[in-house]
This record gives C-alpha cells, sequence and structure tokens, in this order.
C-alpha cells in the first residue's frame, strides 16, 4: 500500500512539474523536450513498476518490454533536452532524422526478441536474458546520456552569469540521480540483498532531476537556492513535527509539541521572509547590473557604426583613393586618424570593464603555442619600436608545451605590456622572455624605460590608473589596459605583476600562466 | 572579375566598402536585409558575401540558418562582420559555416578586402 501511494505521489509530482514548465511556454523547444522527458520518465516508471508487481504474467512481461521501449524516448528527448539547453542549437536535417530513426527503431525493436529475450520469473522477480541487439540498445542510452552530460559540463564551462547557474541546476539534479541511483541499483545488489522498495529511490531519483531542471527553466529564484533549501528543511522539519504530535505517548505531550509545532511555524515563516527578502534584493541587483551591460553594449554598438565610418573613409583618404593629400594635410589626417583609434580602443575597453564586472566576459578556450602569438605581436609593433629607435628582442625558449588559453585575451594582454613598454621608454629598448617557472608559462617584459615608483606600483593595475610618466610623455590612454589585462590573466588562473628598482631604472612586467 | 554581395543595412557603411571593392576591381552588389540577400544570392551567385550580423528584422546569424539549408548557395564562403562583438554570436556563425567574424572597427576597408582575398585563394 505504501509503495503505491508513493509512486501515485511521484506521478503526481512529476505530471505537475511537467505541465508548469510546459504551458509556461508551449511554444519553445526546450520546454516541449523537457515535457517529452518527463512524459516518457513517467511512463518508464510506471512500467518499471508494475513489471514487479504481482499481477498477470503476460501483463508483467509487455510492461518489461515496455520499460526497455520508453527509457530510449526517455533518454532521446534527455538527450535533445541538453543540447539544446539552456539555448536552442542548430542542428542539420540528416542529423535529426538519423536521431529520430535509430530511437524510432530501437523503440519497436524492444517489443521483439531482438533486445530481451527468455522471459522467466524466478520466486517473484521477472528476468530476461539479452537478445542479440542489446548492445547497440546499450550504447544508444550510454550515448544519450553520456552525449547529453558531457554537453552540458561544456557548455557550463564556457557560461556565465544566469545562464551557467541554469546549466549547475540542471547538473546538480543528474548528479543527485547518480549518487543516489548508482549504489541503490549498480553496486549494493552486487553485494547485497536490495528490497524492492529501497531499489525504487534510485528510479524515483529523477524526481529531483526534473525539479532542478524545472527551477533552471523557469529561472524560479535561479540566484536564490538557499530559499528553495529553506523552504524545503522548514517543510520537512514540519511534516516531522506534525509526526511527533500524532505519535506522542500522552496528551500532554501532544499539547507541549503541538505548541512546539506553532511556534516552529512562525519562526519558520519569519525566517522564510526574510531569506526570500534577501534574495530578492540581490535579484534586484544583479538585474540593475544587467540593464547596465545590456545599455554598455548597445551604445558601444551604436558608438562603433559612425567609427568604423570614419575609420574607413579616412584610411582610403590616407591611402589617396581621393587623390595624393597635400604633406601638411596628410599629417594632420594621420593624427585625426591616430584620435579616431584611439577612441575605437576607448569604447573596446569600456565594454571589456563592463563585461567582466557583471561576469559576461566568455572564454574560448584552445591549445595554444605562446610563442606564435608573442611573435605576431612583436611584428605588430617593430615599426613602432623602430620609429623610436628602440630595440625589440624576444629571447624564445627551444620547447614550450601548447596551453589552454583564449586566444584573443592573451593576444590583447601581450601586445598591451610590449606596447606600454614602447610608450614608456625613450633610450635602450624591450626584451621579451618567455620560459617555464615552477611548472607555469612566464612571459617577463623588460624595459630600460621611465621604470615605477612603489606607489605606482601598487596602483598599476586599478580602474583608470596610469603611471606619472603618462602625462611627462604625452602617452595617451584611459588607464583600463593593465585593469583588462589583469582580469584576462586571473580569468585563465594566471598571474601578473610588475618589478621595478625605482623610478629611471626601467621595469619588468610579468604573466604566468598554469600550464594546462 | 569576382563579384561580392554585401548585406549590410547601414547605408553609410554599405556604401563606403562598395565603393573600396569596386575600386579594386569587384563586381558589388548591395542587399539591405536578410530576405533581400537570399533572393540576391540565389540570383548572382557571389563568389564571396560580406554579412553584417546586427540587421534590422531577422539578423546575420538568420541568414546564415537559412543559406545552410539552401542547396543553390550553401558553398558560398561568408564573412561575418559586424560591430556586435558577442562571443555567442560568434561562435554560432562560425558553428554555421562563416569563414570569419570580424569586428569592423578593427579593420579598414583595405584590410577587410586582403580577407576576401585570401579567402577567394583559398576556395580557388
Amino acid at each position: 500500500m505504501f509503495s503505491l501511494l508513493l509512486l501515485v505521489l511521484i506521478i503526481f509530482l512529476l505530471t505537475l512539474i511537467g505541465v508548469i514548465v510546459f504551458f509556461k511556454n508551449p511554444k519553445n523547444k526546450i520546454n516541449q523536450y523537457f515535457g517529452l522527458t518527463i512524459f516518457f520518465g513517467i511512463l518508464w516508471i510506471l512500467s518499471n513498476y508494475f513489471e514487479n508487481e504481482p499481477i498477470s504474467e503476460i501483463y508483467r512481461i509487455f510492461f518489461l518490454k515496455f520499460d526497455f521501449a520508453s527509457a530510449i524516448l526517455l533518454v532521446l528527448f534527455f538527450y535533445l533536452f541538453c543540447q539544446n539547453f539552456p539555448k536552442l542549437k542548430f542542428f542539420p536535417l540528416k542529423y535529426k532524422i538519423t536521431i529520430y530513426f535509430l530511437a524510432s527503431l530501437l523503440f519497436i525493436l524492444s517489443f521483439s526478441d531482438l533486445i530481451i529475450k527468455n522471459i522467466y520469473f524466478e520466486n517473484t522477480t521477472i528476468q530476461f536474458t539479452r537478445g542479440s541487439l542489446f548492445w547497440i540498445y546499450f550504447s544508444f542510452i550510454l550515448f544519450c546520456i553520456g552525449g547529453g552530460l558531457k554537453n552540458l559540463i561544456s557548455k557550463y564551462k564556457q557560461s556565465r552569469g544566469v545562464e551557467r547557474l541554469q546549466i549547475l541546476y540542471v547538473l546538480l539534479g543528474a548528479a543527485i540521480i547518480i549518487v543516489i541511483a548508482t549504489p541503490l541499483n549498480l553496486i549494493l545488489p552486487q553485494v547485497i540483498f536490495i528490497p524492492l522498495e529501497i531499489a525504487r529511490m534510485g528510479i524515483y531519483s529523477f524526481l529531483f532531476f526534473c525539479f532542478f531542471t524545472a527551477l533552471a527553466i523557469t529561472r524560479y529564484h535561479l540566484f536564490g537556492i538557499e530559499v528553495i533549501l529553506t523552504e524545503a528543511l522548514v517543510g520537512a522539519i514540519g511534516i516531522l513535527l506534525i509526526v511527533q504530535i500524532f505519535t506522542a505517548p500522552t496528551f500532554w505531550w501532544r499539547i507541549v509539541n503541538g505548541i512546539i509545532f506553532v511556534l516552529f511555524c512562525i519562526f519558520g515563516y519569519l525566517l522564510i521572509r526574510s531569506v526570500f527578502k534577501e534574495m530578492k534584493l540581490r535579484e534586484e541587483t544583479e538585474k540593475i547590473s544587467q540593464a547596465k551591460t545590456e545599455f554598455i553594449s548597445i551604445a558601444s554598438h551604436q558608438l562603433r557604426t559612425p567609427l568604423s565610418a570614419i575609420k574607413g573613409y579616412l584610411s582610403m583618404i590616407l591611402e589617396g583613393s581621393y587623390g595624393t593629400l597635400p604633406e601638411k594635410v596628410k599629417e594632420k589626417m594621420e593624427k585625426v586618424f591616430q584620435s579616431n583609434e584611439r577612441l575605437i580602443k576607448l569604447v573596446n575597453d569600456i565594454l571589456s570593464v563592463s563585461k567582466i564586472e557583471v561576469g559576461e566576459m566568455e572564454m574560448s578556450l584552445e591549445k595554444e603555442d605562446l610563442r606564435e602569438i608573442i611573435k605576431e605581436v612583436i611584428s605588430e609593433l617593430s615599426v613602432k619600436a623602430k620609429e623610436k629607435n628602440l630595440y625589440l628582442k624576444f629571447e624564445e625558449p627551444k620547447e614550450i608545451p601548447k596551453i589552454l588559453i583564449d586566444r584573443e585575451k592573451i593576444r590583447q594582454v601581450i601586445l598591451n605590456l610590449i606596447d606600454n613598454a614602447i610608450r614608456y621608454t625613450q633610450e635602450g629598448g624591450v626584451k621579451v622572455k618567455l620560459q617555464i617557472v615552477n611548472n607555469r608559462l612566464q612571459i617577463a617584459i623588460s624595459d630600460t624605460g621611465e621604470g615605477l615608483s612603489k606607489e605606482e606600483k601598487e596602483k598599476l593595475f586599478e580602474r583608470f590608473s596610469r603611471g606619472t610618466a603618462g602625462a611627462k610623455f604625452w602617452v595617451e590612454g584611459a588607464g583600463l589596459g593593465l585593469y583588462i589585462a589583469k582580469k584576462f590573466v586571473e580569468m585563465h588562473k594566471g598571474k601578473i605583476w610588475a618589478e621595478s628598482e625605482g623610478k629611471g631604472k626601467g621595469s619588468t612586467f610579468f604573466v604566468e600562466l598554469p600550464i594546462k | 572579375m569576382k563579384k561580392i554581395l554585401i548585406i549590410e543595412d547601414e547605408k553609410v557603411l554599405a556604401e563606403m566598402y562598395k565603393e573600396k571593392l569596386e575600386r579594386e576591381g569587384f563586381e558589388v552588389i548591395l542587399a539591405f536585409n536578410v530576405k533581400e540577400g537570399i533572393e540576391s544570392a540565389k540570383r548572382e551567385r557571389p563568389d564571396v558575401i560580406l554579412l553584417d550580423i546586427l540587421l534590422a528584422g531577422e539578423n546575420g546569424i538568420d541568414f546564415l540558418r537559412k543559406q545552410k539549408e539552401n542547396q543553390e548557395i550553401f558553398q558560398i564562403p561568408v564573412i561575418a562582420f559586424s560591430n556586435y562583438d558577442d562571443p555567442r554570436a560568434k561562435k554560432e556563425a562560425k558553428e554555421l559555416g562563416a569563414k570569419e567574424y570580424l569586428i569592423k572597427t578593427n579593420y579598414t576597408p583595405t584590410q577587410i578586402i586582403e580577407k576576401i582575398k585570401s579567402i577567394l585563394k583559398q576556395i580557388e
């Protein structure tokens, strides 16, 4: 009786979650895939339950086959959900047809003897032997679950902000299934006898996955897992206290338990309310921050359009597309061009800072050779060094491992540091050294320039911070470059710092990145 | 003469790139939205498409999706170029087959033409 009641409760909760999520946005493919995952999950749980119940053997055999068939569609929609969550992904038609065809075929074959055969009953449990296509069936199940989770994990690593939290919730749900079902259904049955009611808990843990995924899709209290956990905790203690009231040995104990329950309800309510308020405040702050980033993103885009036109036409004028310019005009035009470049850089930097501050700066990691990036930057800046009669050397190691980095970001860091070194150096030059130090890759950029005072060193990597030499040598900049460089290096779990023996003694900037 | 289709809704930029490309000896067709772009691509069969991402109505990513599903034009190389510097848009454009995703402010028209030439060289 208890197991049937539990089954009804689980099915009711699953249906409720499925209906709420589906009807929140029925036209959205993600909601549809999730709805279908729950639908086939319910069929799978039901067939799994009835195949082990003392009913007619013909029905039990049918339910066992239906158990296998529904599992195929359950994992298919789970896979499609993982591929498309949190954002829809484009799939080529051929790929879609293949996966649907395979799933349909395995669904139908589940009712034949090709997947499972020789179904028999041992004591009260139902048993079978593997059919000739069992391993293909098994591989498909593994592909869908493994592929789906792998995809979610890789998206989790690359995502930021709300999306990252959404994926985390889904992964949390999946982790709960693994933690509950693996020992109950896979490990312990090999060692000891597990009663059916307990073994079923592994299957019922599907409810946790659906619950957390539903929170992720609907974004309910996404930033406030604390609220959900507090609600769950208060609810669980409340149920225990009610049980205590009814199981108390005497009337007076019941009264005492009743009073405790009432007091608990009052404090529980106050606790939930205060946690909720705090979360609400945090959500509001997040929203404001999001709005700020969106505004900056749109404003930057709008600014960039006229800047592109100015850059484009100026470059064409300077290239002589509209005739040869008098030397004096050309000189001034070049200055306008440089000022425009500076404006473009400023817009880019402001956009980067705003993305960094709200945690929306995304990483695109790939194995890269740092030597190539440094050489590329040096070749880009060599003209600039030559104009100032400075040397620009690169001391490279013979062998260096490729490391996992975001090429564009690390390139920007190196470019910024070498460019700064050239700007602040009037005599001598700049030397770049790449080496392995303490199992990390270290880039050292040394110059014979102005050097840094102790105070400057401390403030160097802060926003809008510029060295005093900046004004002295007419070096332009908003003081955002080193701040962004520091953030980019930290995003790679690396370290950036500067050393200088004092004013007039040159300086060395170090960047250390982990080898991975 | 190589044919370039520019899909760009900012008139000033579209005309600027057109002018520069024509000076370099290319034949240029302009389209101002995705619908026009698809029609022009089918009709003119350009050698390269220069595609803006933030277009009015449907965007450049929609164009890439439609292009990929269309047997007649799916092979034409596309260079996405936009001032919308979004990693997700970049990733999506690359996944849908764009050869490059360039930020307009970071390139002069001459540099964009170099990119076009290098892509033309690759496909020849």
